[in-house]
């Protein structure tokens, strides 16, 4: 393969996955990284830090759309961001401590759980969960307007300091196994916190870059961000992610909801390879 | 929350990724002009997708090189542009609560900062 035919490759497999990771609230490792370790034989070390790359450009990219069409709730974001770099901190602590081939089997069986909850819905109508002080003295209400039914979905978010713990889970998380955490932000906000689901990919696609921003400057130093393989996936994931960010508000909630269940399965079941096998 | 709050840090994040996209694509359009057998040869992809070497990895190396108009330097600097761009909408959404005199936000705000430079320093120093 000459490196212009590798280039094009790459732009073109980052296309898709910063259009899925834009639509679903996830950084796009999930396919960048497969897909050059396996498929292009690229070093996984190099391949990692091409996906910290990805995660920052599918959050740039898609969040500019996102906030100004209101479907990221940035007050949710800034307060939950409490949680995730606080986490973040926390995982490069115990990294080393803790087993990683533990970790990757509990973390598949929480991301296993977390689909089949998700794909069961939330039990409406039972009863109106009421927002507590916490909900209620950070403003976290809000509304967007739906393209796909034409209507203003009017939401109010609960349970802000379970969603805060989650957070921080899902921060440290991140930060002991080197993953994005759009997989863990998403159900914690859909099944906690009770947002739309829309409205969670998007704002778990507006937290993801700055816990990404964070960790990457240790990639840059340490050379595992190749400016040739990070170059195709930047350009490739912030066009996907345009792309996705223009086509969200349109696509219908449950049809969102069912490919993030699918893609929530695939992560579980690669953690749990990963935990058996490693 | 006020409509201008959303634009100020939309637009923000649009600049941020418009100009590391360019500045990325014209590193590496310079780069394959640089090296035309980029284009017919497979033997310089080994070189350039291996673990080391051919790209600097400190800021002021990537400065250098960008003097010397290396393609993979620019491309680098277009990158770190990138990076930036998040930290860049934190830093920004603390200025747009402070004018807001939203004092719960801006407290909550310069939080995650503090807790991302902490972050950065001990992984700078870990790594």
């Amino acid at each position: 393969m000459t490196p212009l035919l590798f280039v094009l490759t790459v732009g073109g497999i980052s296309l898709i996955a910063g259009f899925l990771g834009s639509l679903l609230g996830l950084g796009g490792g999930l396919i960048v990284v497969p897909a050059l370790t396996l498929l292009l034989h690229v070093d996984i070390r190099l391949a990692i830090g091409a996906s910290i790359v990805s995660v920052i450009a599918t959050s740039s990219g898609a969040a500019a759309a996102y906030v100004r069409d209101r479907l990221a709730n940035i007050r949710v974001a800034m307060f939950l961001e409490l949680g995730t770099t606080l986490g973040a901190i926390t995982g490069a602590y115990l990294a080393g401590i803790l087993h990683a081939r533990f970790l990757f089997i509990l973390f598949g069986l929480i991301l296993g759980y977390s689909a089949i909850a998700m794909i069961r819905g939330r039990k409406r109508g039972d009863e109106e969960v009421v927002p507590g002080p916490w909900a209620r003295v950070l403003r976290l209400r809000s509304s967007y307007f739906d393209d796909a039914v034409g209507e203003e979905i009017v939401y109010q978010p609960v349970r802000a300091r379970i969603g805060l713990g989650l957070m921080y889970i899902a921060g440290t998380v991140s930060g002991l196994l080197g993953i994005g955490s759009g997989a863990l932000k998403v159900p914690a906000m859909d099944l906690a916190m009770e947002l739309p689901i829309k409205v969670s990919t998007a704002t778990s696609n507006f937290m993801i870059g700055v816990t990404a921003a964070a960790s990457a400057g240790v990639y840059f130093s340490r050379g595992q961000i190749d400016p040739f393989i990070a170059a195709p996936v930047a350009i490739g994931v912030l066009g996907g992610a345009f792309i996705g960010s223009q086509t969200l508000g349109r696509i219908g909630s449950r049809s969102v909801r069912i490919v993030f269940v699918v893609v929530l399965v695939v992560v579980a079941l690669q953690m749990l390879i990963k935990g058996i096998t490693a | 929350m006020n409509e201008w709050v959303d634009i100020a840090i939309s637009t923000l994040l649009r600049v941020g990724v418009i100009l590391s996209v360019t500045v990325i694509a014209l590193g590496l359009v310079i780069a394959f002009v640089h090296h035309p057998e980029y284009i017919s040869s497979p033997a310089s992809l080994a070189e350039l997708t291996a673990a080391r070497g051919h790209y600097p990895n400190t800021i002021a190396g990537v400065v250098d090189d960008v003097r010397h108009f290396r393609g993979q330097a620019i491309v680098m600097a277009g990158l770190l542009l990138l990076i930036a761009t998040p930290i860049a909408r934190v830093a920004l959404s603390i200025a747009v609560f402070i004018v807001e005199h939203d004092h719960l936000y801006t407290a909550i705000t310069a939080a995650v900062l503090l807790i991302l430079l902490i972050g950065f320093a001990i992984g700078l120093e870990g790594g």
